[in-house]
This record gives structure tokens, C-alpha cells and sequence, in this order.
């Protein structure tokens, strides 16, 4: 990496704030003049020598109203950024393949035009923009990052930068937010372990719950299928309608997943995650038991996918 | 279509409508440029193929037509041709830079239309096209929001930064100009170096405006005083009267000193003269006009675009009064118009005096009964002159003045015939200073004879013949054949608007467009330190239209601000908004111990609650009524006394 390289990712690191909360003022905003700004400048110039050229104040008051605009500029640009509050949220926990949406929370006094968002990455990979147009008060956001890869990460250094309201001063600031995002591996579609109760048994992990307790755990509205044996007749005998009861050993007996064994282990999570999201997603009950030894019980819902998604990401190499 | 491409689009098409009346755009751009925004308009987006040799197609089309015009028109062709890639821009500005960089173009060209027209109305049409392309960035960047809310925000921004930009404009230090650049008509007064008669008659009927001039007392000259000198005719050729061929030699005067007062400021349309009019006395502050031995001042090349320069009381600048005659002031072709001779020699052969020469010439005029006409009929290419004073004896001012002059001249008095202006209105707008406008028609010729002790003396064979001329005006002085040929009269109140308006464009010229460097020092003096000067008060004017803007940085919402305020208000007076309260709560309180802010406060309240829970897209209506009620109650507050609560 050359010096040209170097220079700008030393500043960054050396301008980027760390704190759980950033408040954008004089000491962590920066501005320069934009290619427009430039532009305008030079525009402004030739007119100024058209003007005095052409013994015609017309185009000396534009000239002049130009380069006004321009130093109020510079100040607008800064108080387009200045004083907005930045705080970091939890997040959820999302796959490899797809941007992770960083969720944030911008605290502002008065509307804000034009705000770009972006993540800044040290492989250089591009960050989507997020572009905002901010009114005053509190405003959730999320700005998407893109991981490289699984595991517990940190999104790294934020960008906040404006060119409103003319765009002739690009103002700026950094922020590295003190956020651990949970990445799972990328879904990618392949062979996976499917195992029954009774060969997860055999390979030895430990369940819960008790398969036929009479104590069940839930009731659902009964369904012709289930048999006189499912009814809850308490509730028959109240009046309340009929309702199937439902055991948790009923719902520990879905399908257990593992990887496959004979794909390279980072390929083989990502065959598994591809195959828990897309089950629990469809309402399948599924478990998942690991090499290191994690088992989580079958189960379904959002709740469930987030603990296998974190259990995935959370994996040793 | 919606944001920045429309209001680009209303600001080039605004900016063809100024151009399109000021004459100056070329044909081909007059035509491409609606083609151009009526396809933007309809959003069609062209292939890039077809708007290259669309691009392509137009620049050949313009340097086939900048070739085949005037050459000497060159720049105003490239301005054309800026005014036509800016359409062409517009059409093919898709991303926000390219939107960008079209806004930047428009001003460019919004700025070269300035240099062109200068009159207010013009002015204030393209500041209207400048105003759109910058709302047009503000729209770039700050998102959807309605038109009309960016058009506020622009205005807003503009008026921030006029501050400035007047700090600048008035403080700066002035360049000067590095080359000439002209883009102006060329204008034509209708005076030209050579006076034939009937060439001033036929002026009669153009009413445009020459010049404007204001006084330092604010008081005109008299009626029979108001003579406004353009040219100085000294050869005759027996037919027609000319200027001399070559310039005559200037004046070298010392010039008066800066601290002399202000006598007259002229302000002069285009007239495509060197010349320049003044009334024969004050000496021009702008070095490159000066008096020459004729008493003319002129310019160093023709004037092409409205000029103004101000005239300094100075007696020296009349010495070419005093000048004796040279032999050119008696030349006269000795077989040309006998009759005249033989009249002018009888004069002379009566061994009269100068002033008893020009005496007798009046007495000559007023006896023959001569006619003043604006129709005195062709007098044919023989003798004019003798056709003139022995046969048809109807004429329009240069008849009087050649005939006169010629005879002087035959009668050994050293004569010459002046042109320039007589008369003019007196305009006194409501608000601004009055001045005295001419218009072309006031153009007027008259005759000039040297006496002994007197020196050039200016005599006016017209007033002898038709005293109402001088003393009244133009159409006074007619036949009622004659004043049909003039220029009709408008009803009275379109004059009176006209002349308002006309005062209004006066005041623009005189003190924003023709602030130069001249007025700058005339305004500030000479100061080493104006630059620091300007930078200081630029810097002192940007702070004090950033202040507004710093104080909406503050936190909380306005609503909640201007509250704060009350409760601060109150809490002086005796009540503290206590730990826990509620605003309607607090308010009850404060309604109990004050019973006239019972009332209003119980409204703030209601209305403070709607507000915070205003469902969306009714808060700019609940907003407005909480800030009456803060109004109301800041108001009152402001007058209630303090009054301790009762326990």
C-alpha cells in the first residue's frame, strides 16, 4: 500500500471517534470546499472580469452575491452537521450475504438537509449511502454495512458528511461506534445433516422436556386429525370451544440439523444456515447441534432463528 | 417534472424572454432555445447519439451564423452560443452534478445577459432567473419539499447574504477595466458629423430617450438656458454643414480639484458619438473626457452602452469661449448660394459691427416671414440655402442655424453651427431626485458667432423666428398639420406610471449600475485602508446574517423555545414551574393567582397538547395556534406586575 493509500486511512483513524455517543461539533467536524465549490468560485471570478470588462455592475453583483453565498456557505454546510447527536442501538443479527442494517439513532433540534451515511471499510469494499433528509427530534435509522464474513464484527468507522444546502463545502465527520454486530455465515444452498430424535440421542447430546407428559404447554384450536386424546375438555365443559392441547415433547420431536460432514466446515455453516433460515422461515421446527457441542432444541420463530443465527456466527474456527 | 429541472427550466426560459426583447439574441438561438425546453418540458430523454448530433447540428448552424454576421458582433455570438449550450445542458442533465453544473451555467449566462441589459426592468428579470437557479441548487440538496418552500428558502438565503454582498459591492476597491468587451446595441442618436437640412426634422418623431441629467441644487436651468451641446459643424460646402476632419486638439487643463462640487451627473443612452453632450460649462471628472478647443467633450471611441459622468463645477473649463477664430471660421464657397453673399456682403459693407451684424440679421429673419415647419419640402442640391431664405422660407431648426451661420459668415463674422439638444422635461419622481430627461426629439441645431470682447456666442435664429421652441416646447411651436407627424402622446396616466417607472430605472443607473470606481471614491475618499475596511464590515455583515440562522441551531424546537421564554418569564414574577408539574397543571395554578392570564393560559395549555399530538399533516395549523397563544400571553406577561401567590 503506497503512502498516497496510507495517508487518508491514518487520518481517519486518527480523526474517528470512539465514543458510545457522538455529539457532531467543532472538534469532530471538518469542511472543505466540494469540485463544485470550485467550479463555482472560478464562475463567480469570470464573471467578476466580465463585469468590470464590460463596464456593467450586473454581472459584478452576481459575482459578488456568488462569493457571498459561498462564505455563507461554508458556515451553513457546518451547521447542517453541527450539533446532531449520534447514539448506537442493538441490532438484530443478519447473514454474511446481505448488508447488515446498523440501526442508529440521530437526536436533532431542528431539520437537517441532505445527510449522507456510510460505512467506511478497511478492504475498501463499497458501503451503500444512506441519504436523509433529517427532521428535528429523534429519528431512528439503520445504515446497511456489508460484512465480509461471519462472526462477532464491528462495522468500524462511520462517515457522516453534507453538502447541503448548495453543495459548495463538503463538511464531514467520523465515527466508530462502539457496536458488536452478530454475522452469520452467508446462506448459501448445500448438503446438511438432517437428524431424527432418535439418532441425535445416540449421538449423545441432551434433551429437555418430557416426551408424554400429560402436562402440556399450550393450546391451539383443535383440528379434525388429532384424535379425541388431544381434546382439552376443560375447556369444552366451560363453554370456551374446542382445543387441542399440545406438549413440549411434541415440539422438541422436530428435525435436528447439523453439518454436513464431509464439506469444508465454513461451507458446511453456510449450507446449515441457508437451511435453518429457509425451514424456520416456513414455519418448520428445527434444532441445531454443532460441532462444539451446542444443541439448541427444535423450535420456531423469530426468536429461535436469532438464537441459531447467533449460535452459527458464534462458532469457533 | 418536478424541483431543480423545472425551476431550471422557468429560469432559461425567463432569461430567453429578457434577451428575446432586449434584441439580442441571434435568430438561430432565439428559435432553438424554446425547442429545447419544450422537449425538457415533455421529459424526453434523448438518446446520447442523437443529442450529440443535436449539440453538433446547433454549434454549426451558430458559426455559420456567426461567420456570415457582423464580425465586429463576435462576442455577443459567443454569448449566444453560452445561451445555447446552457438548453442543450438542460436537456441533458440527468445526475444531481450534471443538475448541479447546469444551475452553475445558468447563472453564467444569466450574468452575461447583464452586461447587455442594464435597464431595471431587465435587471430584475434576470435577478428573478438568478433567484430560480439558485433555488434550483437548494432543491439539489434539500430533498422533495414543495416549490414554493424552496422558493422561500432561496429568498431567504439571498437575503442573508445581501448584507454582504452590499459590503462588498459599495467597500471592494474597484478594478479597472483590464480590456473592452461590449455588448450593447449600438445605439444612434440621429446626430451625426454632418448636418444637411431636413436631417434634424426627421428626428422630431423619434421620442426615444438621449440622456438624463441631475442637478446639484436639484433646480434645472432655465427654459432658454437648457442648451445641450453635441457637435460643432465648421466646414460648409455650400449644401451642408460638417465637422472638421480631423478631431479638434483637446484642452489641456489643469482640472479642478476633487474637493470642487458636484455641477451636473449626465447619464447617456447609446449614441454611436465620440461626443459626448454636456452644456458648455463644468469640467468632466472622468479622465478620459475633456473639453477641446471647440467645446466639445468627447469620448475615446463611440459610445456604445449607456455612460455616466458627472461634471465638475470649474470656471476654468469655459476658456474655449474665449478662443480667437481661426480662418476655417470664415471659410465659405465663394459660388454657392450668391443671394446669401450678396446679402451677408451688404452687411459687411454697411461697416457695422459684430453685435450690430447679428442685429441686423434678426431684424432680417423677422421681417421676411419666414415658417416653421417640420415639412419644409425639398430644396433640391443647388444653392439650398438661397432657396431656403429668398424662396420657400419654411424650416425646421438647421435651416435657421446653416442660413444664419452662412450669412455671418459672408458678412465677416467668424460663425459656426452647433448641434446637440434644447429643452428636455423636467421629471421629478415621487421618493427620488429630479432630473431632466431629452429625448431625441429635443434634438435642436443653433449658431454660434464670435464677438470681440465676448468671445463665442451663442445665437439662435430658431427662437427669433418661433420663441415658443426655447420658451415652451417642440409641439407648442407646430402647425397642428405638423404635430401629427410627432410622436403620439399617451394618456396622462400611462405617462405619469411611465415616468415613475423611468425615475425608478433613473435611480438604478445612477446608483447601483453606474457605481464605478469614480462614484466609489467620490462616496469613500481615498483610503489605504478600505480593503481592511471592507473585509471587516463583509465579515461584521455575514455574522450578523448568520446570528438568525445559529440561533435556530439552538436546542429544543422553536415552540418549546418561545415556552421556556414564558416560563422564565413567570418564574421572575413568582412562579416556578415545580417538580413534577404538568403544564396544564401549572398553568391552572398561575390561572388562580392571575386572574386576567387565567384565560390565555388555559388556551396555551389545550393548544400546546394538540400540537405535541397533532396527527400528521396538521401541525403547521395546531402550530400556528399555540404561537398566538404565545403571543397573546407574552404580551401580556410583558405588562402583568409580579404578584407573590397566596399560599
Amino acid at each position: 500500500m503506497g503512502f498516497a493509500e496510507r495517508l487518508p486511512k491514518a487520518l481517519q483513524r486518527r480523526l474517528s471517534r470512539r465514543e458510545a455517543v457522538l455529539q457532531l461539533g467543532l472538534r469532530n467536524l471538518y469542511i472543505v470546499p466540494s469540485s463544485f465549490g470550485g467550479l463555482w468560485l472560478l464562475g463567480g471570478g469570470v464573471l467578476y472580469l466580465v463585469g468590470i470588462n464590460g463596464r456593467s455592475n450586473g454581472p459584478v453583483l452576481l459575482s459578488l452575491l456568488m462569493l457571498a453565498l459561498l462564505l455563507l456557505n461554508l458556515f451553513l454546510t457546518h451547521l447542517n452537521l453541527q450539533g446532531l447527536e449520534l447514539r448506537a442501538l442493538q441490532g438484530h443479527t443478519s447473514c454474511a450475504d446481505e448488508p447488515a442494517a446498523v440501526p442508529l439513532l440521530l437526536i436533532s433540534s431542528s431539520h437537517r438537509a441532505g445527510l449522507k451515511l456510510r460505512w467506511l471499510t478497511p478492504h475498501g469494499s463499497l458501503q451503500q449511502q444512506l441519504l436523509l433528509h433529517l427532521p428535528p427530534g429523534h429519528t431512528p435509522i439503520s445504515v446497511a454495512w456489508q460484512p465480509s464474513q461471519r462472526g462477532r464484527q464491528r462495522p468500524g468507522r462511520l462517515l457522516i458528511h453534507s453538502t447541503a444546502p448548495m453543495g459548495l463545502f463538503r463538511c464531514w465527520g467520523y465515527w466508530e461506534p462502539p457496536i458488536d454486530l452478530t454475522i452469520a455465515p452467508a446462506r448459501t444452498p448445500g448438503p446438511v445433516q438432517e437428524l431424527r430424535r432418535a439418532e441425535h440421542t445416540q449421538a449423545g447430546a441432551v434433551l429437555s422436556g418430557g416426551a408424554g407428559s400429560d402436562h402440556f404447554d399450550e393450546l391451539r384450536p383443535l383440528r379434525p386429525e388429532e384424535g379425541l386424546q388431544r381434546v382439552a375438555w376443560k375447556t369444552v365443559a366451560r363453554g370456551q370451544g374446542w382445543y387441542g392441547k399440545r406438549f413440549e415433547a411434541e415440539q422438541a420431536a422436530g428435525l435436528w440439523l447439523s453439518p454436513a460432514s464431509h464439506v469444508e466446515p465454513e461451507l458446511a455453516y453456510e449450507h446449515l444456515c441457508r437451511r435453518l433460515w429457509s425451514g424456520l422461515t416456513a414455519g418448520e421446527s428445527l434444532g441445531l447441534l454443532l460441532p462444539d457441542g451446542t444443541a439448541i432444541a427444535p423450535g420456531s420463530g423469530p426468536k429461535h432463528l436469532e438464537r441459531c443465527l447467533q449460535a452459527l456466527a458464534t462458532l469457533p474456527r | 417534472m418536478n424541483g431543480a429541472p423545472l425551476l431550471q427550466l422557468i429560469s432559461l426560459a425567463l432569461l430567453w424572454l429578457q434577451l428575446l426583447l432586449q434584441g439580442q439574441l441571434q435568430p438561430l438561438v432565439a428559435l432553438a432555445l424554446p425547442g429545447l425546453l419544450a422537449l425538457r418540458l415533455r421529459r424526453s430523454t434523448l438518446q446520447r447519439p442523437l443529442l450529440l448530433a443535436l449539440t453538433l447540428g446547433s454549434l454549426v448552424l451558430w458559426a455559420l451564423g456567426a461567420s456570415l454576421g457582423d464580425r465586429t458582433a463576435l462576442l455577443q455570438s459567443a454569448c449566444n452560443l453560452l445561451w445555447l449550450l446552457c438548453g442543450l445542458k438542460l436537456l441533458e442533465a440527468r445526475s444531481h452534478n450534471e443538475q448541479r453544473r447546469c444551475s452553475l451555467l445558468l447563472l453564467l449566462s444569466v450574468g452575461l445577459a447583464g452586461v447587455a441589459g442594464q435597464q431595471l426592468a431587465a435587471s430584475l428579470l434576470q435577478g428573478l432567473c438568478a433567484l430560480l437557479a439558485l433555488a434550483s441548487l437548494l432543491a439539489l440538496e434539500g430533498g422533495p419539499r414543495p416549490l414554493g418552500q424552496v422558493l422561500r428558502r432561496s429568498g431567504v438565503l439571498v437575503a442573508v447574504a445581501l448584507p454582504v454582498l452590499l459590503a462588498a459591492f459599495v467597500l471592494l476597491p474597484r478594478l479597472e477595466p483590464l480590456w473592452s468587451l461590449q455588448l450593447g446595441n449600438s445605439g444612434r442618436s440621429g446626430l451625426s458629423d454632418r448636418l444637411a437640412p431636413g436631417e434634424l426634422a426627421s428626428l422630431v418623431s423619434d421620442n426615444s430617450l438621449a440622456a438624463r441629467i441631475s442637478f446639484a441644487a436639484d433646480q434645472p436651468p432655465p427654459a432658454a438656458e437648457r442648451y445641450w451641446r453635441v457637435l460643432v459643424h465648421q466646414r460648409f460646402d455650400g449644401n451642408s454643414w460638417s465637422a472638421a476632419r480631423t478631431e479638434p486638439p483637446r484642452l489641456q487643463l489643469p482640472g479642478p480639484p476633487p474637493s470642487a462640487p458636484v455641477q451636473q451627473r449626465w447619464m447617456v443612452e447609446p449614441s454611436g458619438l465620440r461626443q459626448r453632450p454636456w452644456g458648455g460649462s463644468g469640467m468632466p471628472m472622468t479622465p478620459s473626457l475633456q473639453p477641446s478647443v471647440l467645446g466639445t467633450i468627447s469620448g475615446a471611441a463611440p459610445l456604445q452602452e449607456r455612460s455616466l459622468y458627472t461634471l465638475q463645477r470649474d470656471p476654468m473649463a469655459e476658456v474655449w469661449r474665449r478662443l480667437p477664430p481661426d480662418a476655417a471660421d470664415l471659410q465659405l464657397p465663394p459660388a454657392a448660394n450668391p443671394r446669401l453673399l450678396r446679402l451677408g456682403q451688404q452687411w459687411q459693407q454697411q461697416g457695422a459691427s459684430a453685435e450690430a451684424k447679428v442685429l441686423l440679421a434678426r431684424q432680417w429673419f423677422l421681417q421676411q416671414g419666414f415658417r416653421y415647419t417640420l415639412e419644409p419640402g425639398s430644396l433640391g442640391p443647388i444653392d439650398p440655402l438661397d432657396r431656403f431664405l429668398f424662396e420657400t422660407r419654411a424650416g425646421f431648426c438647421e435651416h435657421f442655424a446653416a442660413s444664419f451661420s452662412a450669412l455671418m459668415r459672408a458678412a465677416g463674422v467668424p460663425a459656426r453651427v452647433v448641434v446637440g439638444y434644447q429643452g428636455g422635461a423636467w421629471q421629478q419622481p415621487a421618493g427620488g431626485s429630479p432630473y431632466l430627461e431629452l429625448r431625441n426629439s429635443d434634438a435642436h441645431a443653433w449658431s454660434e458667432v464670435y464677438l470681440a470682447g465676448r468671445g463665442w456666442v451663442r445665437v439662435d435664429p430658431t427662437a427669433w423666428v418661433v420663441p415658443e421652441r426655447i420658451r415652451r416646447s417642440l409641439a407648442d411651436s407646430l402647425s397642428e398639420a405638423d404635430r401629427q407627424r410627432l410622436s403620439p402622446e399617451p394618456p396622462s396616466w400611462v405617462r405619469a406610471a411611465v415616468n415613475q417607472w423611468q425615475g425608478l430605472d433613473y435611480r438604478w443607473q445612477l446608483w447601483v449600475m453606474g457605481f464605478d470606481r469614480q462614484r466609489q471614491r467620490e462616496l469613500l475618499g481615498e483610503s489605504r485602508w478600505q480593503g481592511l475596511i471592507a473585509i471587516s464590515v463583509m465579515a461584521a455583515a455575514l455574522a450578523l446574517g448568520l446570528l438568525p440562522l445559529l440561533r435556530q441551531q439552538e436546542p429544543g424546537d422553536p415552540m418549546r423555545r418561545r415556552l421556556n421564554r414564558l416560563l422564565r418569564r413567570l418564574e421572575a414574577r413568582g412562579y416556578p414551574l415545580q417538580s413534577g408539574e404538568t403544564l396544564t397543571s401549572y398553568c391552572e395554578r398561575v390561572g388562580r393567582c392571575q386572574s386576567e392570564l387565567a384565560g390565555p393560559l388555559q388556551t396555551l395549555a389545550l393548544h400546546y397538547t394538540t400540537w405535541r399530538f397533532a396527527p400528521a399533516g396538521q401541525e403547521r395549523d395546531q402550530q400556528r395556534a399555540l404561537s398566538s397563544s404565545l403571543k397573546v400571553l407574552l404580551g401580556l406577561t410583558s405588562r402583568v406586575r409580579g404578584r407573590k401567590p397566596t399560599a
